[in-house]
């Protein structure tokens, strides 16, 4: 491994190297040992990493969780019937014969299969920004 | 002659087979509920379960959100504002994805935290942003500024998605593939954001006369 490699892993892995991936982790511990240099570059990043953890850190107000269970409590639940529940809520005042009930619980089916499938695709909104942000910061997707 | 049937009782007999989502039990407690069992409680619009996640986590992502904003109170309200979200819309997080609730809720509060960012940028263009102007004796300014100031400028100037990966990996302890995960890129991708933004802070550390001295002990 060398010093590069070395450095790039430090990057990824942080100065740890208790945490890199076991087989990294062997051979990194191989070159340290035959490495002046290499240590230096770990004691290097150790320094680095406390200087990245002298951050400010201020911590959450005690009764954060609180104020935000008070505040939902402010507002309804947010109820959603299943829609075969509806449905079968509208049907349970008409007793029907079992031949008469294909059609519709086919139907159902079909309207049910329609309804996960747009939820699914629905729900990558939120990974969006992100990947767009990377994608116009750094010029590349994924 | 057909034996009547009622439509209700179909509805019993598909949440008794395998068609629909394994129903949770009711009589557990909501702390040993595992986040994803609460979520699909929080959609029944249970209260308690919401709370449970509220406490379990508030902390966590306040974390996030207060290294990404470096505000006590912009990150506190960020946490409130994507809960009260969650509580509103349970229906975002999908089960099905079989996503962690964590993870999903890591990018909730880190597109929260960037478009707070954006916006104040809109306001204020480039406030935070700016280098030193090297005509102005910068060296004399950074001697006088503490390091940890020094520290939140460079990793504030750093784009927002080298940003991100270093708050996720290295402050919240994130692995790396959940931050990948989170950010909606490749493992590859944040490795290497991740080697790009130390190796920014490495060479403006170094330049930082203060900072340099912290290096060398």
């Amino acid at each position: 491994m060398d010093k590069q490699k070395f450095i790039d892993y430090l990057s990824i892995y942080g100065a740890d190297l208790g945490k890199w991936p076991e087989g990294l982790r062997e051979d990194a511990q191989a070159a340290l040992s035959s490495s002046g240099e290499l240590r230096d570059t770990l004691e290097e990043e150790k320094l680095f990493e406390e200087a990245l953890n002298m951050r400010e850190y201020e911590e959450p107000s005690p009764d954060l969780a609180r104020r935000i269970i008070n505040a939902a409590e402010q507002k309804p639940a947010p109820v959603r019937k299943s829609f075969t529940y509806i449905l079968s809520s509208v049907f349970s005042v008409i007793p029907l014969p079992r031949p008469a009930l294909a059609l519709p619980l086919l139907l159902i089916l079909g309207i049910a299969a329609g309804y996960i499938y747009a939820n699914y695709s629905d729900t990558d909104t939120n990974g969006t920004q992100l990947a767009q942000l990377l994608y116009y910061e750094e010029g590349y997707y994924e | 002659m057909p034996v009547p049937f009622r439509a209700s009782e179909c509805y019993l007999l598909m949440e008794s087979t395998a068609i629909l989502r394994k129903p949770i039990p009711m009589n557990i407690d909501a702390r040993a509920r595992t986040d994803e069992e609460l979520m699909e409680l929080v959609k029944k619009g249970d209260r308690a379960s919401f709370s449970e996640l509220v406490t379990r986590h508030s902390s966590k992502f306040y974390g996030l959100a207060y290294r990404m904003l470096a505000s006590r109170e912009e990150a506190e309200d960020i946490v409130q504002e994507s809960f009260l979200m969650l509580w509103a819309s349970p229906e975002k997080w999908d089960s099905g994805r079989k996503a962690k609730f964590t993870t999903w809720f890591y990018r909730v509060v880190a597109n929260a935290c960037l478009d707070r960012k954006r916006k104040a940028r809109e306001v204020t263009p480039g406030e935070d942003f700016d280098p030193p102007d090297p005509g102005m004796g910068t060296e004399q300014i950074l001697e006088n500024r503490n390091k940890r100031e020094d520290m939140e400028r460079h990793i504030a100037e750093l784009p927002d998605s080298q940003q991100t990966a270093l708050t996720l990996c290295f402050y919240e302890g994130v692995s790396n593939r959940e931050a990948a995960e989170i950010m909606g890129v490749s493992v590859k991708a944040l490795e290497s954001l991740l080697m790009r933004a130390k190796a920014t802070l490495r060479t403006r550390a170094r330049k930082n006369t203060g900072t340099e001295e912290a290096l060398n002990g």
